[in-house]
C-alpha cells in the first residue's frame, strides 16, 4: 500500500496527477522540485525501501522512446521501448532494476502525451514494421489501477497497424483488457519461471497458476499472447522444473492466439550484479555457478548452453519454430 | 548502534536518564554519552547547523560508526500554530539559506505526524513570516542530516522535533526545565521510533567481511590482496550453499593459494543449487 507520494511541483496540476492524488487522500503528499532529489540520492537502501515504496509523480523531459536492447526483438528490424514508470511492484531477485536504481520508489511519469507524440513521430518516420515494448523498466500492468496506462496507450497503437505493441508483465491486473476489444497488433507477454523458482525468487508476484489463468481469460477474449521464459534460472532440477512449466503454459495456450515465445538466459552487467550480491549476500541465485564475460555476469558457458538447448528442444515440442525467438546467440 | 544528536543538554536530559547513558571521558570535542552496552551514543552539539554537522562527523570518527547504524537528531522547534508539545518527524528538510532539500525516508508507521522542517541560520522570532509557510523551524536538522547521510543509509537517519514555541507561546518564554519536560513527555514515542528503526536496520544484511574459515586459511597459505578478496567471496558463497560443510577438508593437497581458490571454486560449482 502506498503511504507516501512525492509530487514534482511542475506537474502538480496535471490532470493525471490530480486524479491519482484524489485516489489516495490518506497518503502523505510531499512536494519536490525534481524527482531525482529523492530517487537519485546516494546513501539509499533499495532493499529497505522495497518494504514500503513511495510513489513519485514526475515529468519526463527526454528519452521518451528508446532503441530496444539488441536481441530483444520478436521479428522486426526496428525495436523501441518506452517506460512510463521506473521500478516495479514486484520484488524479483534477479531483476536488473535493483542494481540499476538507487531507490525502490515507483516513479510514474504523468506526461503520457509526450510519450505518445514521440511514438507517433517514430511511426511516421518509417515504412518498416516497427515494434514497441513496454515493461522494460517496470511491470506494465502491475500498477494499472493507479496509472491507467492501458486506457491511454492502447488506442494509440490500435490505429497503427504496421506497429506492434508488446506489453510485458507478470501481473494479473487484466480487468481493463477484458473490457477492451482486442486488436491484432498488440501482444500481452507474460514472463515465467517454474513454480519453485518463482516462489524462491519472484517475491510479491502472482503465482504461475494465476498468470496462466489470466492468459486463458484473455485468449478467450481474443487477445494475442506472448510467453517469455526469461530469465532462465539454473537449478539442479531445472530439466524437470522447466519441462513442467512448458507443459503447463504451452499446452494450455490456444496456439492460434499465441503470438511468440522467447527464451533468455540470466545475465546482468557486472556493476549491477555486484550491487545485488552486496544487497542480498545470502541469496542462493548469486552463489550459483556464474562467470563474468565481457562485463556481463551469467551462468558458466556450459550450463547456459545446456539449459538453452534443453529448453529450446522442449519448447519446440509444442510450437512451430517461426514463433520461437531465443534471445541468445548460443543457439 | 544508535547515535543521537541533541543541540542542548536540556533536550538530552531525559534520554540520558532513560537509557542510563554515561559521559564518555575520552571525548574532548563534544560532550558524548554512551550506554553501558555501547549500543547507543548521544552527542550534545550546541546550537546551529554547523555545530550539528561537526558533532555528527565527530561522533562518526570517534566511534567508527557503521553503514547500518541509526542516526537521530532530537530537539525542539517552533511553528506558527501547532500545539506546544506536539512531536513531529521530518519528511522533508529544507536549508533556509540555500533552499537545498533532503527527504528522510520513513519506512515504518511512526506514532507522530510527519512534516517539513525548515533549518534556519538564526533564531526565528516572527511566527507569521510567510517564509515559514507551514513548516516547523529549527536550526540543526540540515547540518545533521546532510552529514549523517555520508555515514549511513538515509532510511535510518531521522529528525524528530517537539514543538516548544508558537505565536501564543513564544521562544523567549522557554526555559531549560520546560524543554526537558517536553522531551520527557514524548519519550514513549521516541522509544517506539527507535524500536521501529532497530527492526529496519536488522534487514540490512551485508557481506561478511571475515567469513568462516577465512582466518584459518590465510594463516596456512600466503594470499595477495586480490586473492584475499576472491577467497572472501568464495567463502561467502560457501556459507550460502553448504554452511554445514568444512572447506578445510578439501584443501589438504593444496600447496599454493591459487590452488586453494580453485579447489573451493570447483567444489562450489558441484554443489546442487536447489530452489
Amino acid at each position: 500500500m502506498i503511504k507516501t507520494i512525492y509530487i514534482e511541483k511542475q506537474i502538480a496540476n496535471h490532470p493525471r496527477t490530480r486524479e491519482i492524488l484524489a485516489r489516495f487522500p490518506d497518503t502523505t503528499q510531499i512536494y519536490c522540485d525534481r524527482y531525482g532529489e529523492i530517487f537519485n540520492r546516494k546513501a539509499q537502501s533499495f532493499r529497505l525501501q522495497k518494504k514500503q515504496p513511495a510513489l513519485i509523480l514526475a515529468k519526463k523531459h527526454k528519452g521518451f522512446v528508446l532503441p530496444a536492447p539488441e536481441a530483444y526483438g520478436i521479428g522486426a528490424k526496428e525495436n523501441y521501448y518506452f517506460s512510463h514508470m521506473m521500478n516495479c511492484l514486484y520484488d524479483c531477485r534477479y531483476c536488473f532494476l535493483q542494481g540499476m536504481y538507487r531507490s525502490a520508489h515507483y516513479v510514474l511519469f504523468v506526461n503520457y502525451e509526450d510519450f505518445a507524440n514521440e511514438i507517433e513521430n517514430k511511426i511516421q518516420k518509417t515504412d518498416e514494421e516497427i515494434h514497441f515494448f513496454s515493461g522494460y523498466d517496470c511491470d506494465s500492468l502491475a500498477l494499472e489501477p493507479v496509472t491507467n496506462f492501458l486506457e491511454y496507450f492502447l488506442p494509440i497503437f490500435r490505429k497503427h497497424h504496421k506497429t506492434l505493441l508488446e506489453i510485458r508483465t507478470k501481473s494479473t491486473q487484466i480487468r481493463t483488457l477484458l473490457n477492451t476489444e482486442p486488436f491484432e497488433n498488440c501482444v500481452l507477454a507474460w514472463s515465467f519461471t517454474p513454480d519453485e523458482i518463482a516462489a524462491a525468487l519472484e517475491h510479491k508476484t502472482p503465482s504461475v497458476e494465476r498468470r496462466i489463468e489470466a492468459i486463458a481469460k484473455l485468449q478467450e477474449k481474443g487477445w494475442h499472447i506472448g510467453l517469455r521464459f526469461d530469465p532462465l534460472i539454473y537449478s539442479s532440477e531445472y530439466q524437470s522444473q522447466y519441462r513442467k512449466l512448458f507443459a503447463d503454459t504451452l499446452q494450455r495456450c490456444n496456439p492460434e492466439l499465441l503470438h511468440s515465445v522467447t527464451l533468455g538466459s540470466f545475465r546482468l552487467p557486472k556493476g549491477y550484479f555486484k550491487s545485488l550480491q552486496k544487497m542480498y549476500p545470502d541469496e542462493r541465485l548469486f552463489s550459483s555457478p556464474l562467470e563474468e564475460t565481457n562485463g556481463m555476469f551469467g551462468y558458466k558457458a556450459q550450463i547456459q548452453s545446456e539449459m538453452l538447448n534443453f529448453c529450446r528442444k522442449e519448447i519446440l515440442n509444442y510450437i512451430p519454430e517461426k514463433i520461437f525467438f531465443p534471445c541468445h546467440d548460443i543457439l | 548502534m544508535i547515535h543521537i544528536i541533541c543541540a542542548l543538554k536540556c533536550e538530552a536530559k531525559s534520554l540520558i536518564a532513560h537509557h542510563r547513558l554515561k559521559v564518555c571521558a575520552e571525548s574532548a570535542s563534544f560532550p558524548l554519552y554512551m550506554s553501558q552496552d555501547k549500543q547507543m551514543s548521544l552527542t550534545i552539539c550546541g546550537i546551529g547547523k554547523i555545530n550539528a554537522a561537526a558533532a555528527t562527523a565527530f561522533t562518526h570518527a570517534f566511534l567508527q560508526t557503521g553503514k547500518q547504524d541509526i542516526w537521530l537528531n532530537i530537539g525542539i522547534a517552533g511553528h506558527k500554530n501547532l500545539d506546544i508539545g506536539k512531536i513531529i518527524i521530518a519528511h522533508k528538510i529544507v536549508e533556509q539559506s540555500t533552499q537545498q532539500s533532503w527527504y528522510p525516508q520513513i519506512l515504518f508507521s511512526p506514532l507522530c505526524r510527519s512534516m517539513e522542517v525548515l533549518s534556519c541560520d538564526h533564531p526565528a522570532t516572527d511566527y507569521t513570516d510567510t517564509v515559514f509557510s507551514d513548516s516547523i523551524f529549527e536550526m540543526e536538522a540540515a547540518g545533521f542530516y546532510a552529514t549523517a547521510c555520508r555515514f549511513a543509509t538515509s532510511e535510518l537517519i531521522h529528525v524528530v522535533k517537539i514543538i516548544s514555541d508558537n505565536q501564543q507561546h513564544q521562544a523567549d518564554k522557554i526555559s531549560a526545565s520546560f524543554v526537558a519536560g517536553l522531551l520527557k513527555d514524548k519519550l514513549e514515542i521516541i522509544e517506539q521510533l527507535i524500536t521501529s528503526l532497530r527492526q529496519l536496520a536488522k534487514d540490512l544484511d551485508s557481506p561478511n567481511e571475515t567469513p568462516d574459515y577465512y582466518g584459518q586459511i590465510i594463516e596456512k597459505w600466503r594470499f595477495t590482496h586480490t586473492q584475499r578478496n576472491k577467497l572472501k567471496s568464495c567463502l561467502n558463497r560457501w556459507h550460502v550453499l553448504c554452511p554445514d560443510k568444512n572447506p578445510m577438508k578439501f584443501l589438504d593437497g593444496c600447496l599454493q593459494s591459487k590452488e586453494v581458490i580453485n579447489q573451493i571454486t570447483n567444489k562450489l560449482d558441484m554443489f546442487p543449487i536447489c530452489f
